[in-house]
């Protein structure tokens, strides 16, 4: 009798331990803080959020881009007495494998989150019927041409990279030894192993075409202006994010370094008859910078808020010479420059709002600047905006690429355009032998030096305008920013074009 | 053989059991927690902490930091991204004893245990691994403390009143420069750095008339104190057999040696146990404790470290404004020429408390069934709350990047539901044999949350609110988690001569994926008897295995997660953590071996014991293609092994009507290594200090520079920094591992590791008739300190002072120093890198207490059972050869980052008078 009872005991703690333990939801606790997969890519809220979600990575490297594009090149030398190591191998054209500025991993997240939309973006029109084929393809070729773009920046600044056109998250598809496609488990394989299944390009070329046909390819899947799914972009947005105009401006460009002038060409009309976009009042010019974006002017950011989301750069750091404002004075610019590109034309708003010079020290100004005498930038609140594109850009490709064309006169309008919208006089043609396509060069480089200052370009300026003369002008550049030993050791070194790119491990 | 026999026979009765009941018995423990034994039951720590350093296997580092969670460790640290802190249990709650949430301050972690009044506490038992507590499951990989509070007994009513007070003191001596010496020191750095002689004679500090560079100030002297210890404590205890009761109160507020700094709590306890038939019985404990903290910043932020900027702050000047007419104002100084706080300011109007709130509440029932079966069924719930507030005024405290004053608040609360049942059954197998069988299962949910804000400058100084300024970070965080356990247990003892006990834990938690949520944590122990007579002088030996689990994994690493972002202003998602739906808990198997021996009628007592403990399936990061731009994903991987040999003693060495002398010791050894680490080395970073994880070495080891001499000229250098250009004569000759001519991060090497290899403890009470005096020591060797304190104190890169050691610095080629860098500010060769230079041996000798009582007894009127009065002092001498304040410092609970100094308050000597009274 009693042993009964105890038996009923015994059953009936079982089942309810099992009774509970069946209950599964018991442990699916989902997290908080986060969304779990099944709950996201339904809507299009979801996709823009993804969307916006792509360029942040790049927002943590814009200092990277000044080293990259400016510190090894002429315009920028070191601040500090005894340099930053790291820093100073930019500025000494010796960059290290270990240099954490060389490293491109942001700019693979990027690459990585803009290939995970592409493949989720068309399943949502599944989920939410709202969205359109057309919106969907916006969104497909705003991640296509962002990640082109990190892939043009690659090409022109590392000497060895993969590329990467498929979301490889969770899976990786490769071909094996056999032929056959097969699709692995990211998370299974070793970083040596991944590396070893990553595509790396033959050559150049082979990337210069892909991204340029992937820039074809947007051209005609994006908006024109901002009206993103029938609705209008906030203005932020319409800068911060790539655009119909700034994937002509960039298409054009590529096209120059393909040689194809007659395309770069008719591109560069695009963003100029576009109303929204132009050269602007020299007076908002420096809004570019002061304030979050300029209208006319910019045409492709990164941008920070500081209110509420406190996202700051570190372009301050970097650049300023106070050190109660954060700023280390990294890099500033070099003396040569000052005199060569700025100083001999007066009235130049660029001149006056690139750098500034307090007593001892010279200072790169755009990004810790808030007018062109002397006010800055509060204390660790670094955020100028940095510039990919500007409307400033397709008049300037519009000039070069019609100078191949031999439209002189073409060339020399858009020149003049430029000039006359920053207050400065205009060329005359009796001025200067304007059929000479080395003088024009020159006058369009340096116009282009003194447009974008310390926006990263200029190294890439040098590349460019060596590979159309098919002259190492950007070996003499450079070396010109040394003196001494270090001066010949410098040139030569940049004589072999392999020297010209950053070593990856 | 038949020898043999007789003595296997002749093993006493009493000393059976499971092993649970052994390690009450089979330690000196039950010894000490005798009162007679060590009057000082309630040393000056908050927490039952300072009561673990008399107990064997237990290594316990508290700190004068008042209110910082001491750190805690059972044979060794096993984990790298999870906790390596035993798991509490208070009662059957559990908790665990490190906080998961990031700090609040710095590296300032509240004492989690400081709730629970030692007073209140019958015993702390030490569950080594889960053959001592076979719940322990999931949890129980880095041991756990199973704590158990008082309960009331059959008898009549008592009353125990315990008072104490004392005196904690703790002189504050940092060398460094005094005021005119460290203006002469200014003078020529200012010249090194290359200030013209003109600029330097108008430099105000130099000025001859302007009173605020006249003074003498003695910084140090303006923020120390000596801190009171109070402690008084009721407890009514009483019971008439079928119902049980204690009631305590209790109140504790000891006070830091630096100023404004200090802990206080009031707690009550209501424990009843309650017979409600002959059958069946039922427990309740209600307990509810408040907490209040006042703390500074003592860690890595030294630009308000009261004592860093004590030590720093130039002694000429004063701690108030002077006015034009040169008379010191009212108002205090603000942040100084040379860029230093007030340390009065730090002092008196940057606040940072913090209040706990816990309620524990038990009810439980046992029933005793007929036929041996037992029934026992517990609920417990539990509610732990913490606020936390930060007040930084501007005035006299330099500015944090933008934020020129601070208004912080962190609230965050643990809900825990527990609910426990077990059946028992015991009996008789054959006539040899008996047994001893059980099942348990046990369903717990747990809830976490914390909100976060921070508002910066306000208009003034004077809104210690939220609500002026503006907002600068907010945060609102949940994590939740359900647990189900599983044990079945059975014990067979064979003639009194061998017992064996088997169990199984299966445990769920949804911490996991379905795939892996279900753990099978096992375990096994034999003991055997193999000499010995009735229950003195035995000898057994006893082999034992389990296996523990760590699965407090709290990210959901097995869904895919979309993770927040911001991109101007406007909220943008990412896919932030890719599946691992085969992500497991991190196992430990632990095997020991142990011997007791009871000798000469059990007046001389020796455990000796040696385990190993592998864990395994580490979780650590993949090291994923950084081209694949996803965050790398947790897997499971990685080794690392503790093992060590732990041996206690205990003799009564006189016992005899009026004089009794009881001696303990217990010495534990300690090996820790890293076996495994497939993803790679894992490091983590606290400022510029790093801590490793690295195959062959130990768990959080040092990582950093060697430095083997300055460059004593030009000529000398033949290294380079990173960028390839070389270093400057008078800077750090670093060892350069991979002789490549370049010093970078590939040059960095283990440079020490912050477990010790040895430590231990030795006790001694003496009695004679109504007089006694007992002392504790401890020692602790082979652990290393990253001193940076110290290397803070010889940077040179600013205008702080400095020890005086650094005008034995290198100067020139022709003053080459003693192995001090140049100095330069901001320190442009980085000598100031984490190095060899700064660690330190942190050995040490401690005498821990002395107590001196008298036992006054009751008249026979019985209006007073007894009164002991004592004096005592805590932390009475310590002999090592460590630099800082004390060799027992503030350190982290994470296992990576242990043992790196900043200088926060050490523990202090404390004098105490006290009383017990019991009525």
């Amino acid at each position: 009798m009693k042993i009964k009872r105890i038996t009923t005991y015994i059953v009936t703690l079982s089942i309810a331990v099992t009774g509970l333990s069946a209950c599964s939801s018991f442990f699916e606790v989902e997290p908080y803080q986060t969304v779990a997969e099944d709950n996201f890519y339904r809507n299009q809220e979801d996709i823009n959020a993804s969307a916006l979600g792509m360029y942040a990575p790049l927002t943590n490297d814009v200092h990277k881009f000044l080293l990259w594009g400016d510190a090894r090149a002429d315009m920028v030398t070191t601040g500090e007495s005894e340099p930053t190591p790291y820093i100073n191998e930019f500025v000494i054209n010796n960059v290290s494998v270990q240099n954490p500025y060389a490293d491109y991993g942001n700019i693979y997240q990027t690459i990585a989150r803009c290939n995970r939309q592409m493949e989720k973006v068309y399943d949502v029109m599944d989920q939410d019927n709202k969205l359109l084929v057309r919106d969907a393809n916006a969104y497909y070729a705003e991640a296509l041409l962002l990640r082109t773009f990190c892939y043009y920046y690659l090409l022109r600044t590392f000497d060895k990279f993969p590329i990467i056109r498929s979301d490889y998250a969770e899976n990786i598809s490769y071909v094996n030894e056999e032929g056959d496609t097969v699709s692995t488990k990211t998370a299974a394989l070793r970083a040596d192993e991944i590396k070893g299944l990553l595509k790396f390009p033959t050559d150049q070329q082979e990337v210069w075409h892909m991204i340029y046909n992937d820039a074809l390819t947007v051209l005609g899947m994006l908006p024109l202006n901002y009206t993103w799914n029938r609705n209008n972009l906030p203005s932020e947005e319409r800068y911060g994010r790539v655009s119909q105009p700034m994937a002509a401006t960039f298409a054009a460009e590529i096209a120059i370094w393909l040689g194809e002038f007659q395309t770069a060409s008719a591109f560069c009309n695009s963003p100029i008859i576009n109303n929204f976009h132009s050269l602007g009042t020299a007076g908002a010019w420096p809004n570019q910078f002061t304030a979050s974006y300029a209208a006319q002017h910019s045409l492709f950011l990164l941008g920070y808020r500081f209110d509420n989301s406190f996202e700051t750069n570190r372009l301050q750091e970097f650049t300023s010479n106070r050190p109660e404002d954060g700023g280390k004075y990294y890099l500033k610019p070099s003396s040569h420059v000052i005199n060569t590109i700025f100083a001999f034309e007066e009235n130049d708003i660029r001149s006056s709002f690139s750098y500034k010079v307090f007593g001892q020290d010279t200072v790169i100004w755009k990004y810790i600047g808030l007018d062109d005498v002397s006010s800055q930038r509060p204390s660790y609140q670094s955020i100028a905006s940095w510039q990919f594109y500007r409307s400033a850009d397709a008049f300037l490709l519009k000039a070069l690429a019609d100078l191949y064309l031999n439209d002189y006169s073409s060339t020399f309008n858009f020149i003049n355009m430029l000039r006359e919208a920053r207050g400065l006089p205009l060329l005359l043609i009796t001025d200067l032998d304007y059929t000479n396509r080395e003088v024009m060069l020159n006058v369009i480089f340096t116009e282009r030096a003194r447009e974008f200052a310390f926006e990263g370009k200029r190294w890439y300026d040098l590349m460019l305008w060596s590979k159309l003369t098919g002259r190492n002008i950007l070996a003499d550049k450079v070396a010109s920013k040394y003196s001494g030993g270090l001066k010949d050791e410098i040139y030569l070194k940049l004589q072999d074009q392999n020297n010209w790119f950053i070593p990856v491990q | 053989m038949n020898r043999l026999k007789y003595i296997i026979s002749s093993v006493a009765l009493g000393l059976l059991g499971s092993p649970q009941l052994l390690a009450q018995q089979d330690t000196v423990a039950a010894l000490r927690e005798n009162n007679r034994l060590f009057t000082d039951t309630n040393p000056s720590s908050i927490s039952i902490a300072g009561r673990l350093y008399s107990k064997a296997g237990v290594f316990v580092m508290d700190n004068g930091n008042v209110g910082a969670s001491p750190v805690i460790m059972l044979r060794g640290t096993n984990s790298i991204n999870l906790t390596s802190s035993p798991q509490l249990y208070i009662d059957g709650i559990p908790m665990r004893y490190a906080s998961v949430q990031p700090t609040f301050l710095s590296t300032f972690e509240p004492d989690r245990l400081g709730f629970l009044n030692p007073l209140d506490v019958e015993a702390v038992d030490i569950r080594p691994s889960a053959q001592y507590l076979h719940k322990a499951g999931g949890r129980g990989s880095n041991g756990i403390l199973d704590i158990r509070t008082e309960r009331g007994e059959f008898g009549g009513t008592k009353l125990d009143f315990n008072a104490s007070y004392g005196v904690n003191t703790f002189d504050y001596h940092v060398p460094r420069f005094g005021a005119q010496e460290f203006k002469s020191y200014l003078w020529t750095r200012f010249t090194e750095e290359g200030m013209s002689a003109q600029e330097r004679d108008v430099h105000p500090i130099f000025s001859t008339t302007d009173p605020t560079y006249h003074n003498n100030t003695d910084w140090l002297e303006m923020i120390q104190q000596k801190g009171a210890f109070q402690d008084y404590h009721v407890k009514l205890k009483g019971g008439d057999g079928d119902a049980n009761y204690l009631f305590s109160i209790g109140y504790t507020n000891k006070e830091g040696s630096i100023k404004n700094t200090g802990f206080e709590r009031v707690g009550l306890r209501f424990n009843l146990d309650y017979a409600l038939s002959p059958n069946v019985k039922i427990y309740n404990n209600l307990s509810y404790t408040n907490t209040s903290g006042h703390y500074k910043e003592f860690g890595s932020n030294y630009a308000v470290h009261p004592i860093y900027v004590a030590a720093a702050k130039a002694p000429f000047l004063g701690t108030n404004y002077f006015n034009e007419n040169g008379e010191q104002s009212k108002i205090l100084a603000g942040v100084d020429v040379l860029g230093f706080s007030n340390p009065v300011a730090l002092i008196e109007n940057m606040d940072n408390k913090n209040q706990f709130n816990r309620v524990d509440g038990v009810m439980g029932v046992e029933w005793t069934l007929p036929l041996d079966w037992r029934l026992v069924s517990d609920l417990s719930v539990s509610y732990f709350s913490l606020s936390e507030k930060q007040y930084r005024p501007a005035l006299g405290i330099v500015p944090d990047k933008y934020r020129i004053r601070q208004n912080a608040q962190r609230s965050s609360s643990e809900f825990d539901l527990n609910w426990n049942t077990a059946l028992l059954k015991k009996g008789q197998l054959s006539s040899n044999m008996t047994y001893d069988a059980s099942l348990k299962a046990a369903i717990e949910t747990f809830e976490e949350k914390s909100l976060y804000g921070r508002k910066i400058n306000a208009g003034t100084d004077d809104f210690e609110t939220l609500a002026q300024g503006i907002v600068d970070s907010a945060s609102n965080t949940k994590f939740r988690s359900n647990l189900m356990t599983l044990i079945a247990q059975g014990a067979i003892n064979w003639k009194n001569r061998i017992d064996l006990t088997a169990f199984v834990n299966l445990q769920g938690t949804s911490n996991l994926g379905a795939n892996t949520r279900w753990n099978v944590y096992p375990g096994i122990h034999a003991l055997f008897y193999l000499a010995g007579e009735k229950q003195n002088n035995v000898w057994n030996m006893s082999l034992g295995y389990d296996r523990t689990g760590n699965h407090e994994v709290r990210g959901f690493y097995h869904y895919a997660q979309y993770y927040p972002v911001n991109y101007f202003g406007y909220g943008g998602v990412y896919l932030g953590n890719v599946a691992n739906p085969d992500l497991k808990p991190e196992i430990t198997d632990t095997y020991e071996i142990k011997s007791n021996f009871n000798l000469l009628e059990n007046r001389v007592q020796v455990n000796v014991g040696y385990y190993y403990k592998r864990t395994h399936d580490l979780i650590t990061q993949q090291s994923i293609a950084k081209e694949i731009g996803v965050n790398p994903v947790f897997d499971n991987a990685g080794t690392i092994e503790n093992s060590g040999v732990e041996v206690d003693a205990t003799a009564y060495l006189v016992k005899k009507q009026d004089w009794n002398w009881v001696v303990s010791a217990a010495v534990s050894t300690l090996k820790n290594k890293v076996l495994e680490l497939p993803n790679g080395a894992v490091e983590q970073t606290l400022g510029l200090y790093s801590g490793v994880a690295m195959e062959g070495e130990a768990l959080g080891a040092f990582y950093g520079y060697n430095v083997l001499g300055v460059f004593q000229n030009e000529n000398e250098v033949n290294l380079n920094k990173a960028d390839g250009t070389p270093y400057k004569a008078g800077d750090y000759r670093i060892e350069d591992m991979n002789e490549d001519g370049k010093i970078n991060e590939l040059d960095r090497q283990v440079i020490g590791s912050p477990l010790p290899d040895v430590f231990g403890t030795l006790s001694s009470s003496l009695t004679y008739k109504n007089w006694g005096i007992s002392a504790l020591f401890n020692f602790v060797k082979g652990a290393d300190i990253y001193n940076s304190f110290a290397q803070q104190m010889h940077a040179m890169k600013d205008y702080a002072n400095q020890d005086p050691a650094v005008l034995d610095r290198w100067t020139s080629a022709n003053t080459p120093g003693s192995g001090l860098s140049r100095a330069a500010i901001n320190d442009p060769s980085n000598n100031g890198k984490p190095s060899s230079l700064w660690v330190e041996d942190g050995s040490y000798l401690k005498i821990r207490n002395v107590t001196l009582h008298y036992d006054i007894a009751g008249p026979s009127d019985r209006y007073f059972k007894n009164i002991k009065v004592y004096v005592s002092v805590d932390n009475l001498l310590t002999f090592t050869n460590y630099s800082g304040f004390d060799p027992e410092i503030n350190s982290m609970n994470n296992a990576m980052l242990r043992n790196i100094d900043f200088g926060a308050p050490p523990l202090g000597t404390t004098y105490k008078l006290g009383l017990k009274a019991s009525f």
